[in-house]
């Protein structure tokens, strides 16, 4: 058995957590709820161990590093921070519903991880490069920052669906009924935007930061510092027109939506399309 | 008259233009699309190899909007130019009105103040003038630090306030973007970005600069002491080391080691980690020709007679891999200083049939190698400006996002009603210049907090 091993239960951990979550949807009995919240913690706790242990491995394997290196281990951060996040706005505000939205996005990020042909899932040593601990908080920060975003965007499509379904027909109406207030919806996808922009930012401070003692250079617009820029710009016009102008509901739930869109094609994008320092993706 | 007013109105018109949220906007999702081109297009290819890339006519196109090099074109210049007039107007226009409201006292208490604030309450209180007070300021206390004791018309006025300052956030973001601005734009008028190849014991006081090609003195020689590359078990590059010396009128002054990622400055001057190479400085041959072999030791650059006949041989050109077949020696024989023959000899294969000039076959027995070490060598005189904006940034934004200058007044009477009973009655009234909605949960659950007490 080795850190492997428990990443691939994790993976399957996040896809029962998020169905558990989809039960209570549905059904709306509180069982579901406490059932989902349970599982994605246990799930959330072994994915820690294993993300612990595998750093471990590295240094039984005498190249020690955090693991934090190459695309199959930055996919299962991916899904540690979306579990984290989640949680913590659970814990936040006891809306359970919206593990339904979200969760699925770290079940995927993990079977992505976990199953896709050409992925590199060994533990290597790292390139001169790649020796840095900005580099680290680089990496953290980015991914939380994502995470944010990826819980934004399933709190809009939330949003979407939810409708403006009044309170009194909850007995009658589909599952879109028992989510929350629009207005609470609203509010969340607006305050997690504020979360990942901030991070994003943290993020690409630290990244110009590692660039400039490693390149000599902080900013050289490769494709991926480029597409970064890029999704930071749509965020902030995104917190412009909410908080200069007023825009809210579908309007903010959809920007939130193309925001996430320009995350994913930062982070696989450019690597599989585009070109430049960061392409691991091709290893 | 008239005509004064018009150029004053188009003035105005011209402020408000520059100042309004909406051009921020339109310039942040030009900003946005614009810069997917580059990452599509290569950048920083020289003209002759887009036209053959994409013919004529678009490169004519992308010629005329330097999409070869989109981010340092005319155009986004101007972008980035409007962005900073759009960024500095409108912080000037807004920054006066909010510092008003930063230095004016509280609004004093009335029946149209509570009307107009966005959380009001009103209560009936059982107790007296007095105790009601204290409650209050029990109540208040736990979230705002001082109590202050306003001027009422009739009974008890308080006001308290917190995060009055929070209103500066906002300036402090936008302020932060033009000082990376100015970091970025005194990087590219005094700094350069440049390059310098050193063999171990060479020594060079000069660095070739980017793009340009220009050559620009440093003032100080450097020398590379040694070059260290290690590798991990499976091949892949662990290190690259430069030992360095810092030589000042051919005097040693100073030595220093630089590895990628950890680079060494001197006198304002940056030495990066940037490329290694590996040269010959002499290899030893055998040439066999016949039965006979002859021994030859070349150097690059040197031409080296093979004694008892009347050839000599060059080593011209020395690759560390070509076409995957290892090391190979770019060789070339004379005779009466005309060239013979040429070839390339493979160091690792000596059975290749094209290790042979005229009739000698030739092997490689031993070469000595020098590594060079190939180093960026940078100066950017605005890089704290980067550091300290980036930092300004992120205080701003948490300072915007997460901070609001919360006011409450409270006010309480004693009125007397139509049966001649005398009560308390209470107002509270409460805004936020930011995230209102939240403000006015928390101050919900005080009230009700009241109400249970």
């Amino acid at each position: 058995m080795n850190s492997s091993f428990i990443l691939s239960i994790v993976t399957f951990g996040y896809l029962f957590a998020a169905l558990a979550y989809l039960l209570l949807l549905v059904f709306r009995k509180d069982a579901f709820g406490r059932l989902a919240t349970w599982i994605t913690l246990i799930v959330l706790g072994l994915q820690t161990w294993a993300i612990i242990w595998r750093w471990i491995e590295s240094y039984q394997l005498g190249i020690g590093h955090a693991p934090f290196s190459n695309l199959y281990e930055s996919l299962i951060f991916f899904a540690w921070t979306i579990a984290f996040i989640y949680l913590w706005i659970e814990f936040k505000t006891g809306l359970k519903t919206i593990g339904a939205f979200t969760l699925p996005f770290a079940f995927l990020s993990m079977a992505y991880a976990s199953f896709s042909p050409d992925m590199n899932t060994r533990i290597q040593p790292l390139l001169p490069a790649l020796k840095s601990n900005w580099l680290i908080a680089h990496v953290i920060t980015c991914f939380l920052g994502y995470a944010a975003f990826a819980v934004s965007c399933g709190l809009a499509f939330m949003y979407l669906l939810r409708g403006k379904k009044p309170e009194k027909a909850k007995s009658v109406a589909g599952p879109t009924s028992f989510l929350p207030e629009q207005t609470v919806l609203d509010d969340l996808v607006y305050q997690t935007v504020m979360v990942g922009f901030l991070l994003l930012t943290v993020g690409i401070a630290t990244g110009s930061i590692w660039a400039h003692s490693a390149w000599g250079t902080y900013w050289s617009w490769d494709p991926k510092e480029t597409w970064s820029l890029i999704t930071w710009l749509v965020y902030a016009t995104l917190l412009h027109a909410r908080m200069m102008k007023g825009w809210h509901g579908k309007r903010i739930a959809w920007f939130s939506i193309i925001g996430f869109a320009c995350v994913l094609f930062t982070y696989f994008g450019v690597n599989f399309i585009l070109s430049g320092l960061h392409s691991y993706g091709s290893a | 008259m008239a005509n004064t007013r018009t150029s004053k109105g188009i003035f105005a018109q011209v402020i408000d233009f520059f100042a309004s949220v909406k051009l921020a906007i339109v310039i942040l999702i030009a900003l946005a699309t614009t810069s997917v081109i580059g990452t599509v297009l290569p950048q920083g290819e020289p003209l002759e190899m887009v036209v053959r890339r994409y013919g004529p006519a678009t490169a004519r196109l992308i010629g005329l909007f330097q999409l070869q090099d989109m981010y340092h074109s005319w155009w986004f210049q101007w972008l980035l130019l409007l962005l900073s007039a759009n960024l500095i107007v409108c912080s000037l226009r807004r920054f006066s009105s909010t510092w008003k409201v930063i230095q004016a006292p509280p609004r004093s208490v009335s029946d149209g103040l509570f009307e107009t604030l966005p959380f009001q309450k009103k209560m009936r209180l059982s107790t007296n003038l007095d105790a009601s007070r204290e409650r209050v300021q029990a109540l208040l206390g736990k979230k705002f630090k001082a109590l202050k004791t306003l001027e009422a018309p009739s009974g008890l006025a308080f006001y308290a306030e917190k995060g009055r300052y929070s209103r500066l956030g906002v300036f402090l973001v936008h302020f932060s973007i033009l000082v990376i601005f100015a970091g970025a734009i005194a990087g590219s008028l005094w700094g350069f970005k440049g390059f310098m190849e050193l063999q171990e014991g060479e020594a060079k006081d000069k660095i070739t600069i980017k793009n340009s090609g220009e050559l620009r003195p440093l003032g100080f020689a450097v020398r590379c002491d040694r070059f260290l590359v290690s590798f991990y078990e499976n091949g892949m590059p662990k290190e690259y080391r430069s030992d360095l010396s810092i030589l000042e009128g051919g005097r040693e002054i100073q030595k220093a080691s630089i590895r990628v990622n950890d680079p060494f400055t001197y006198q304002g001057i940056t030495f990066y980690q940037s490329t290694w190479d590996r040269v010959p400085s002499t290899v030893n041959l055998s040439l066999t020709q016949g039965e006979q072999v002859r021994q030859v030791t070349v150097a690059q650059g040197q031409v080296t007679e093979i004694s008892g006949t009347p050839y000599s041989l060059s080593l011209e050109r020395f690759v560390n891999n070509l076409s995957d077949f290892g090391p190979a020696l770019g060789l070339v024989l004379l005779k009466d200083r005309q060239e013979v023959d040429h070839s390339w000899v493979l160091a690792d294969h000596p059975g290749f049939h094209g290790n042979r000039l005229a009739d000698f076959r030739i092997k490689v027995e031993k070469m000595n190698t020098r590594y060079v070490t190939g180093m960026q060598v940078n100066q950017d005189p605005g890089i704290w400006f980067i550091w300290v904006g980036s930092c300004l940034m992120l205080l701003g934004f948490i300072v915007a996002f997460y901070f609001s200058h919360q006011q409450v007044w409270v006010w309480i009477r004693e009125k007397t009603d139509p049966k001649g009973k005398t009560r308390v009655e209470l107002d509270l009234g409460g805004t936020a210049h930011k995230n209102r909605a939240g403000f006015i949960l928390s101050l919900e659950r005080l009230v009700n907090r009241w109400g249970s007490d």
